[in-house]
């Protein structure tokens, strides 16, 4: 059922491709708005919090829109525009020279009738932000292979097919990824201590 | 914190981020920026990736090379025209045989476009206004420099494994793979690539194989390049009035014509777009404090061998230098009882200095992080032997414990 679903998706992609080639902008706005928020979460993810992130997601249509005749019809649309998103992110951390930073210090805001939401927030804002520092010390293959996986859900095998490696690669670079990010939290144990504030009641201890 | 603690706390982090709301796009539906670019775009025609070229029709390329060469050859014959001296211009007509360019042979398109064929090899399409000369021809490896303009090479599958290179104000594009257009736009040379892959490096004079150094773009890919780096250089001091901002071209660029069999989309000036990422020493610091201290890593993987025109006992010393060094690292460094054997095949990608001295080992998949560092420090004084201009080689090895 899933798969005919993702086979249906697919043909629409193509039909929706072969009218933008005819010049037909409804259809580039359809599939600008079908990818929109699958893009805009890799970007996001890849970089974390960024001011920059509407721009890029442009961008990466932008490229979409100039690279379209490169796009082969018998490749599917969504795993091409993965690797060009992936694309117009690694060269704008080459351009902009920077890792991603850690969002700015927030102040929780006054809680509402007792809802402890408003703390654990803060919190928890922090804590991701400590992670996409972390991501941010990654390689960037062992970032990407690690984000479209455990961010985005993807297969290896589908990230091989994005990422152009084999299944093999796309594990040990998992694999790496996962042991160095470990190895960081373990080494800091301020870092630590910030990652199981919130971690530490109520859960599950191994 | 034992490592299975970070490991979990670091599964829980994963899974908290994933929940994470992504932001939402401000406009609902296509943003201006993006619907003035279809318009753009869609003006000059999107077309679709062309079908490769039928085999009859690669049968007839010779011929259409042979046709236009005993025109090129009716045309000076029946000019009677004296060669100038210097560089000279070539007569102003629809395709050129490079077979029969002689080398350094200004070619010019004023009003349309000019098409050279090497015959099997290559052809390169110079747009409107562009200026390119053939350099050399030698090794089976074609070089064009481009003097102004814009220029769009289709390159025929070869063994070579560089068989056709652009040269562009300090930046040298090498042809891996089959289409790609190069343009001079004020000081940036811009690089983008339909088909296949091109790698990107600042010229460097007197190498005949690849260098150390440079960007890998791939299909789709398009990037700008500044004396083969992506990095433009410094404003000059104290001379803000005076240097015009780079890009901003200083003469009016001329009209980039795309290769019409192929539907070659033109680039665009000022179009920043996507590299793969060099392994440059530009990196940030943070992820040179971070990383292991391996040996740096090439640009290709997974490219057949090319050992250029090396020795082929230079090549091989080399291979059997690393390769010890590496099985001896292995042995060490891969923990287990004598009783179980461990064995690991990796893909060793060598660079080599014409004098002998290692630049690059890599490996891919890569080694674990403590191999990989005594791999490094064990090679970081070898020497192997000199060769006439260097080389790179690739090779399968596998390692045992």
């Amino acid at each position: 059922m899933e798969r005919a679903a993702a086979e249906g998706a697919a043909q629409e992609d193509r039909e929706l491709v072969r009218r933008c080639r005819g010049g037909d902008e409804r259809a580039f706005e359809r599939l600008f708005v079908r990818h929109r928020g699958a893009v805009t979460g890799l970007v996001y993810r890849m970089l974390g919090p960024s001011p920059e992130l509407e721009d890029l997601v442009q961008d990466v249509f932008i490229q979409v829109l100039r690279s379209l005749g490169s796009f082969r019809d018998e490749a599917r649309f969504s795993t091409w525009l993965y690797r060009v998103a992936l694309n117009v992110v690694l060269m704008h951390r080459r351009a902009s020279g920077r890792r991603p930073r850690l969002v700015e210090e927030e102040q929780a805001a006054p809680a509402v009738d007792g809802a402890p939401s408003a703390h654990e927030a803060l919190e928890t804002r922090r804590r991701v932000a400590a992670f996409y520092a972390l991501l941010g010390r990654l390689s960037d293959k062992k970032r990407a292979v690690y984000v479209l996986h455990e961010l985005e859900g993807l297969t290896p095998a589908r990230i091989g097919e994005i990422v152009q490696a084999p299944v093999l690669t796309v594990r040990t670079r998992l694999f790496y990824a996962r042991r160095e990010l470990a190895d960081w939290i373990e080494e800091d144990p301020a870092l630590a201590a910030q990652l199981s504030e919130a971690a530490e009641p109520g859960e599950e201890q191994p | 914190m034992s490592s299975r603690d970070s490991r979990l706390r670091l599964a829980r982090l994963a899974a908290e981020v994933r929940a994470e709301r992504v932001p939402e796009p401000r406009e609902p539906g296509l943003p201006p920026r993006l619907r003035a670019e279809f318009r753009g775009v869609a003006s000059g025609g999107l077309r679709s990736a062309p079908p490769s070229r039928p085999a009859a029709a690669r049968r007839w390329w010779p011929v259409f090379g042979l046709a236009a060469a005993a025109a090129l050859a009716l045309v000076f014959v029946r000019s009677g025209a004296p060669a100038p001296e210097g560089p000279r211009r070539v007569a102003p007509i629809a395709t050129l045989d490079g077979q029969a360019l002689d080398l350094g042979v200004l070619i010019v398109a004023e009003d349309r476009a000019r098409h050279v064929e090497h015959a099997g090899r290559a052809s390169w399409q110079l747009a409107p206004g562009s200026q390119a000369r053939l350099v050399s021809a030698t090794g089976g490896v074609l070089r064009v420099s481009l003097e102004q303009g814009s220029l769009a090479a289709e390159v025929e599958p070869s063994r070579q494994h560089e068989s056709f290179v652009v040269q562009a104000r300090g930046t040298e594009v090498a042809v891996h793979g089959t289409h790609f257009i190069v343009s001079l736009i004020g000081e940036r040379v811009h690089v983008a690539v339909t088909r296949g892959q091109v790698q990107v490096r600042p010229t460097l004079s007197g190498r005949a194989v690849l260098p150390v150094s440079g960007t890998l773009l791939g299909p789709g890919m398009q990037a700008d390049f500044w004396a083969g780096s992506t990095e433009p250089p410094p404003p000059p001091p104290h001379t803000p009035a005076a240097a015009p901002p780079p890009a901003t071209p200083s003469a009016p660029t001329p009209p980039i014509a795309p290769v019409a069999p192929q539907g070659a989309r033109p680039a665009r000036p000022g179009t920043r777009m996507p590299a793969k990422p060099s392994a440059e020493p530009s990196a940030p610091a943070a992820s040179a404090a971070a990383a292991p201290p391996a040996l740096p890593r090439p640009l290709a993987t997974g490219a057949a061998s090319a050992a250029g025109d090396a020795p082929a006992a230079s090549v091989e010393q080399a291979l059997e230098t690393v390769t010890d060094r590496v099985q001896h690292c292995f042995r060490e460094q891969v923990p287990g009882s004598s009783e179980l054997g461990i064995e690991a095949t990796t893909r060793l990608g060598l660079w080599v200095e014409p004098d002998g001295e290692l630049l690059r080992a890599d490996f891919d998949p890569p080694l674990a992080p403590g191999v990989e560092r005594c791999v490094a420090s064990q090679l970081a004084h070898v020497r192997v032997a000199r060769s006439p201009a260097g080389f790179r080689v690739e090779r399968d090895i596998r390692l045992q414990r």
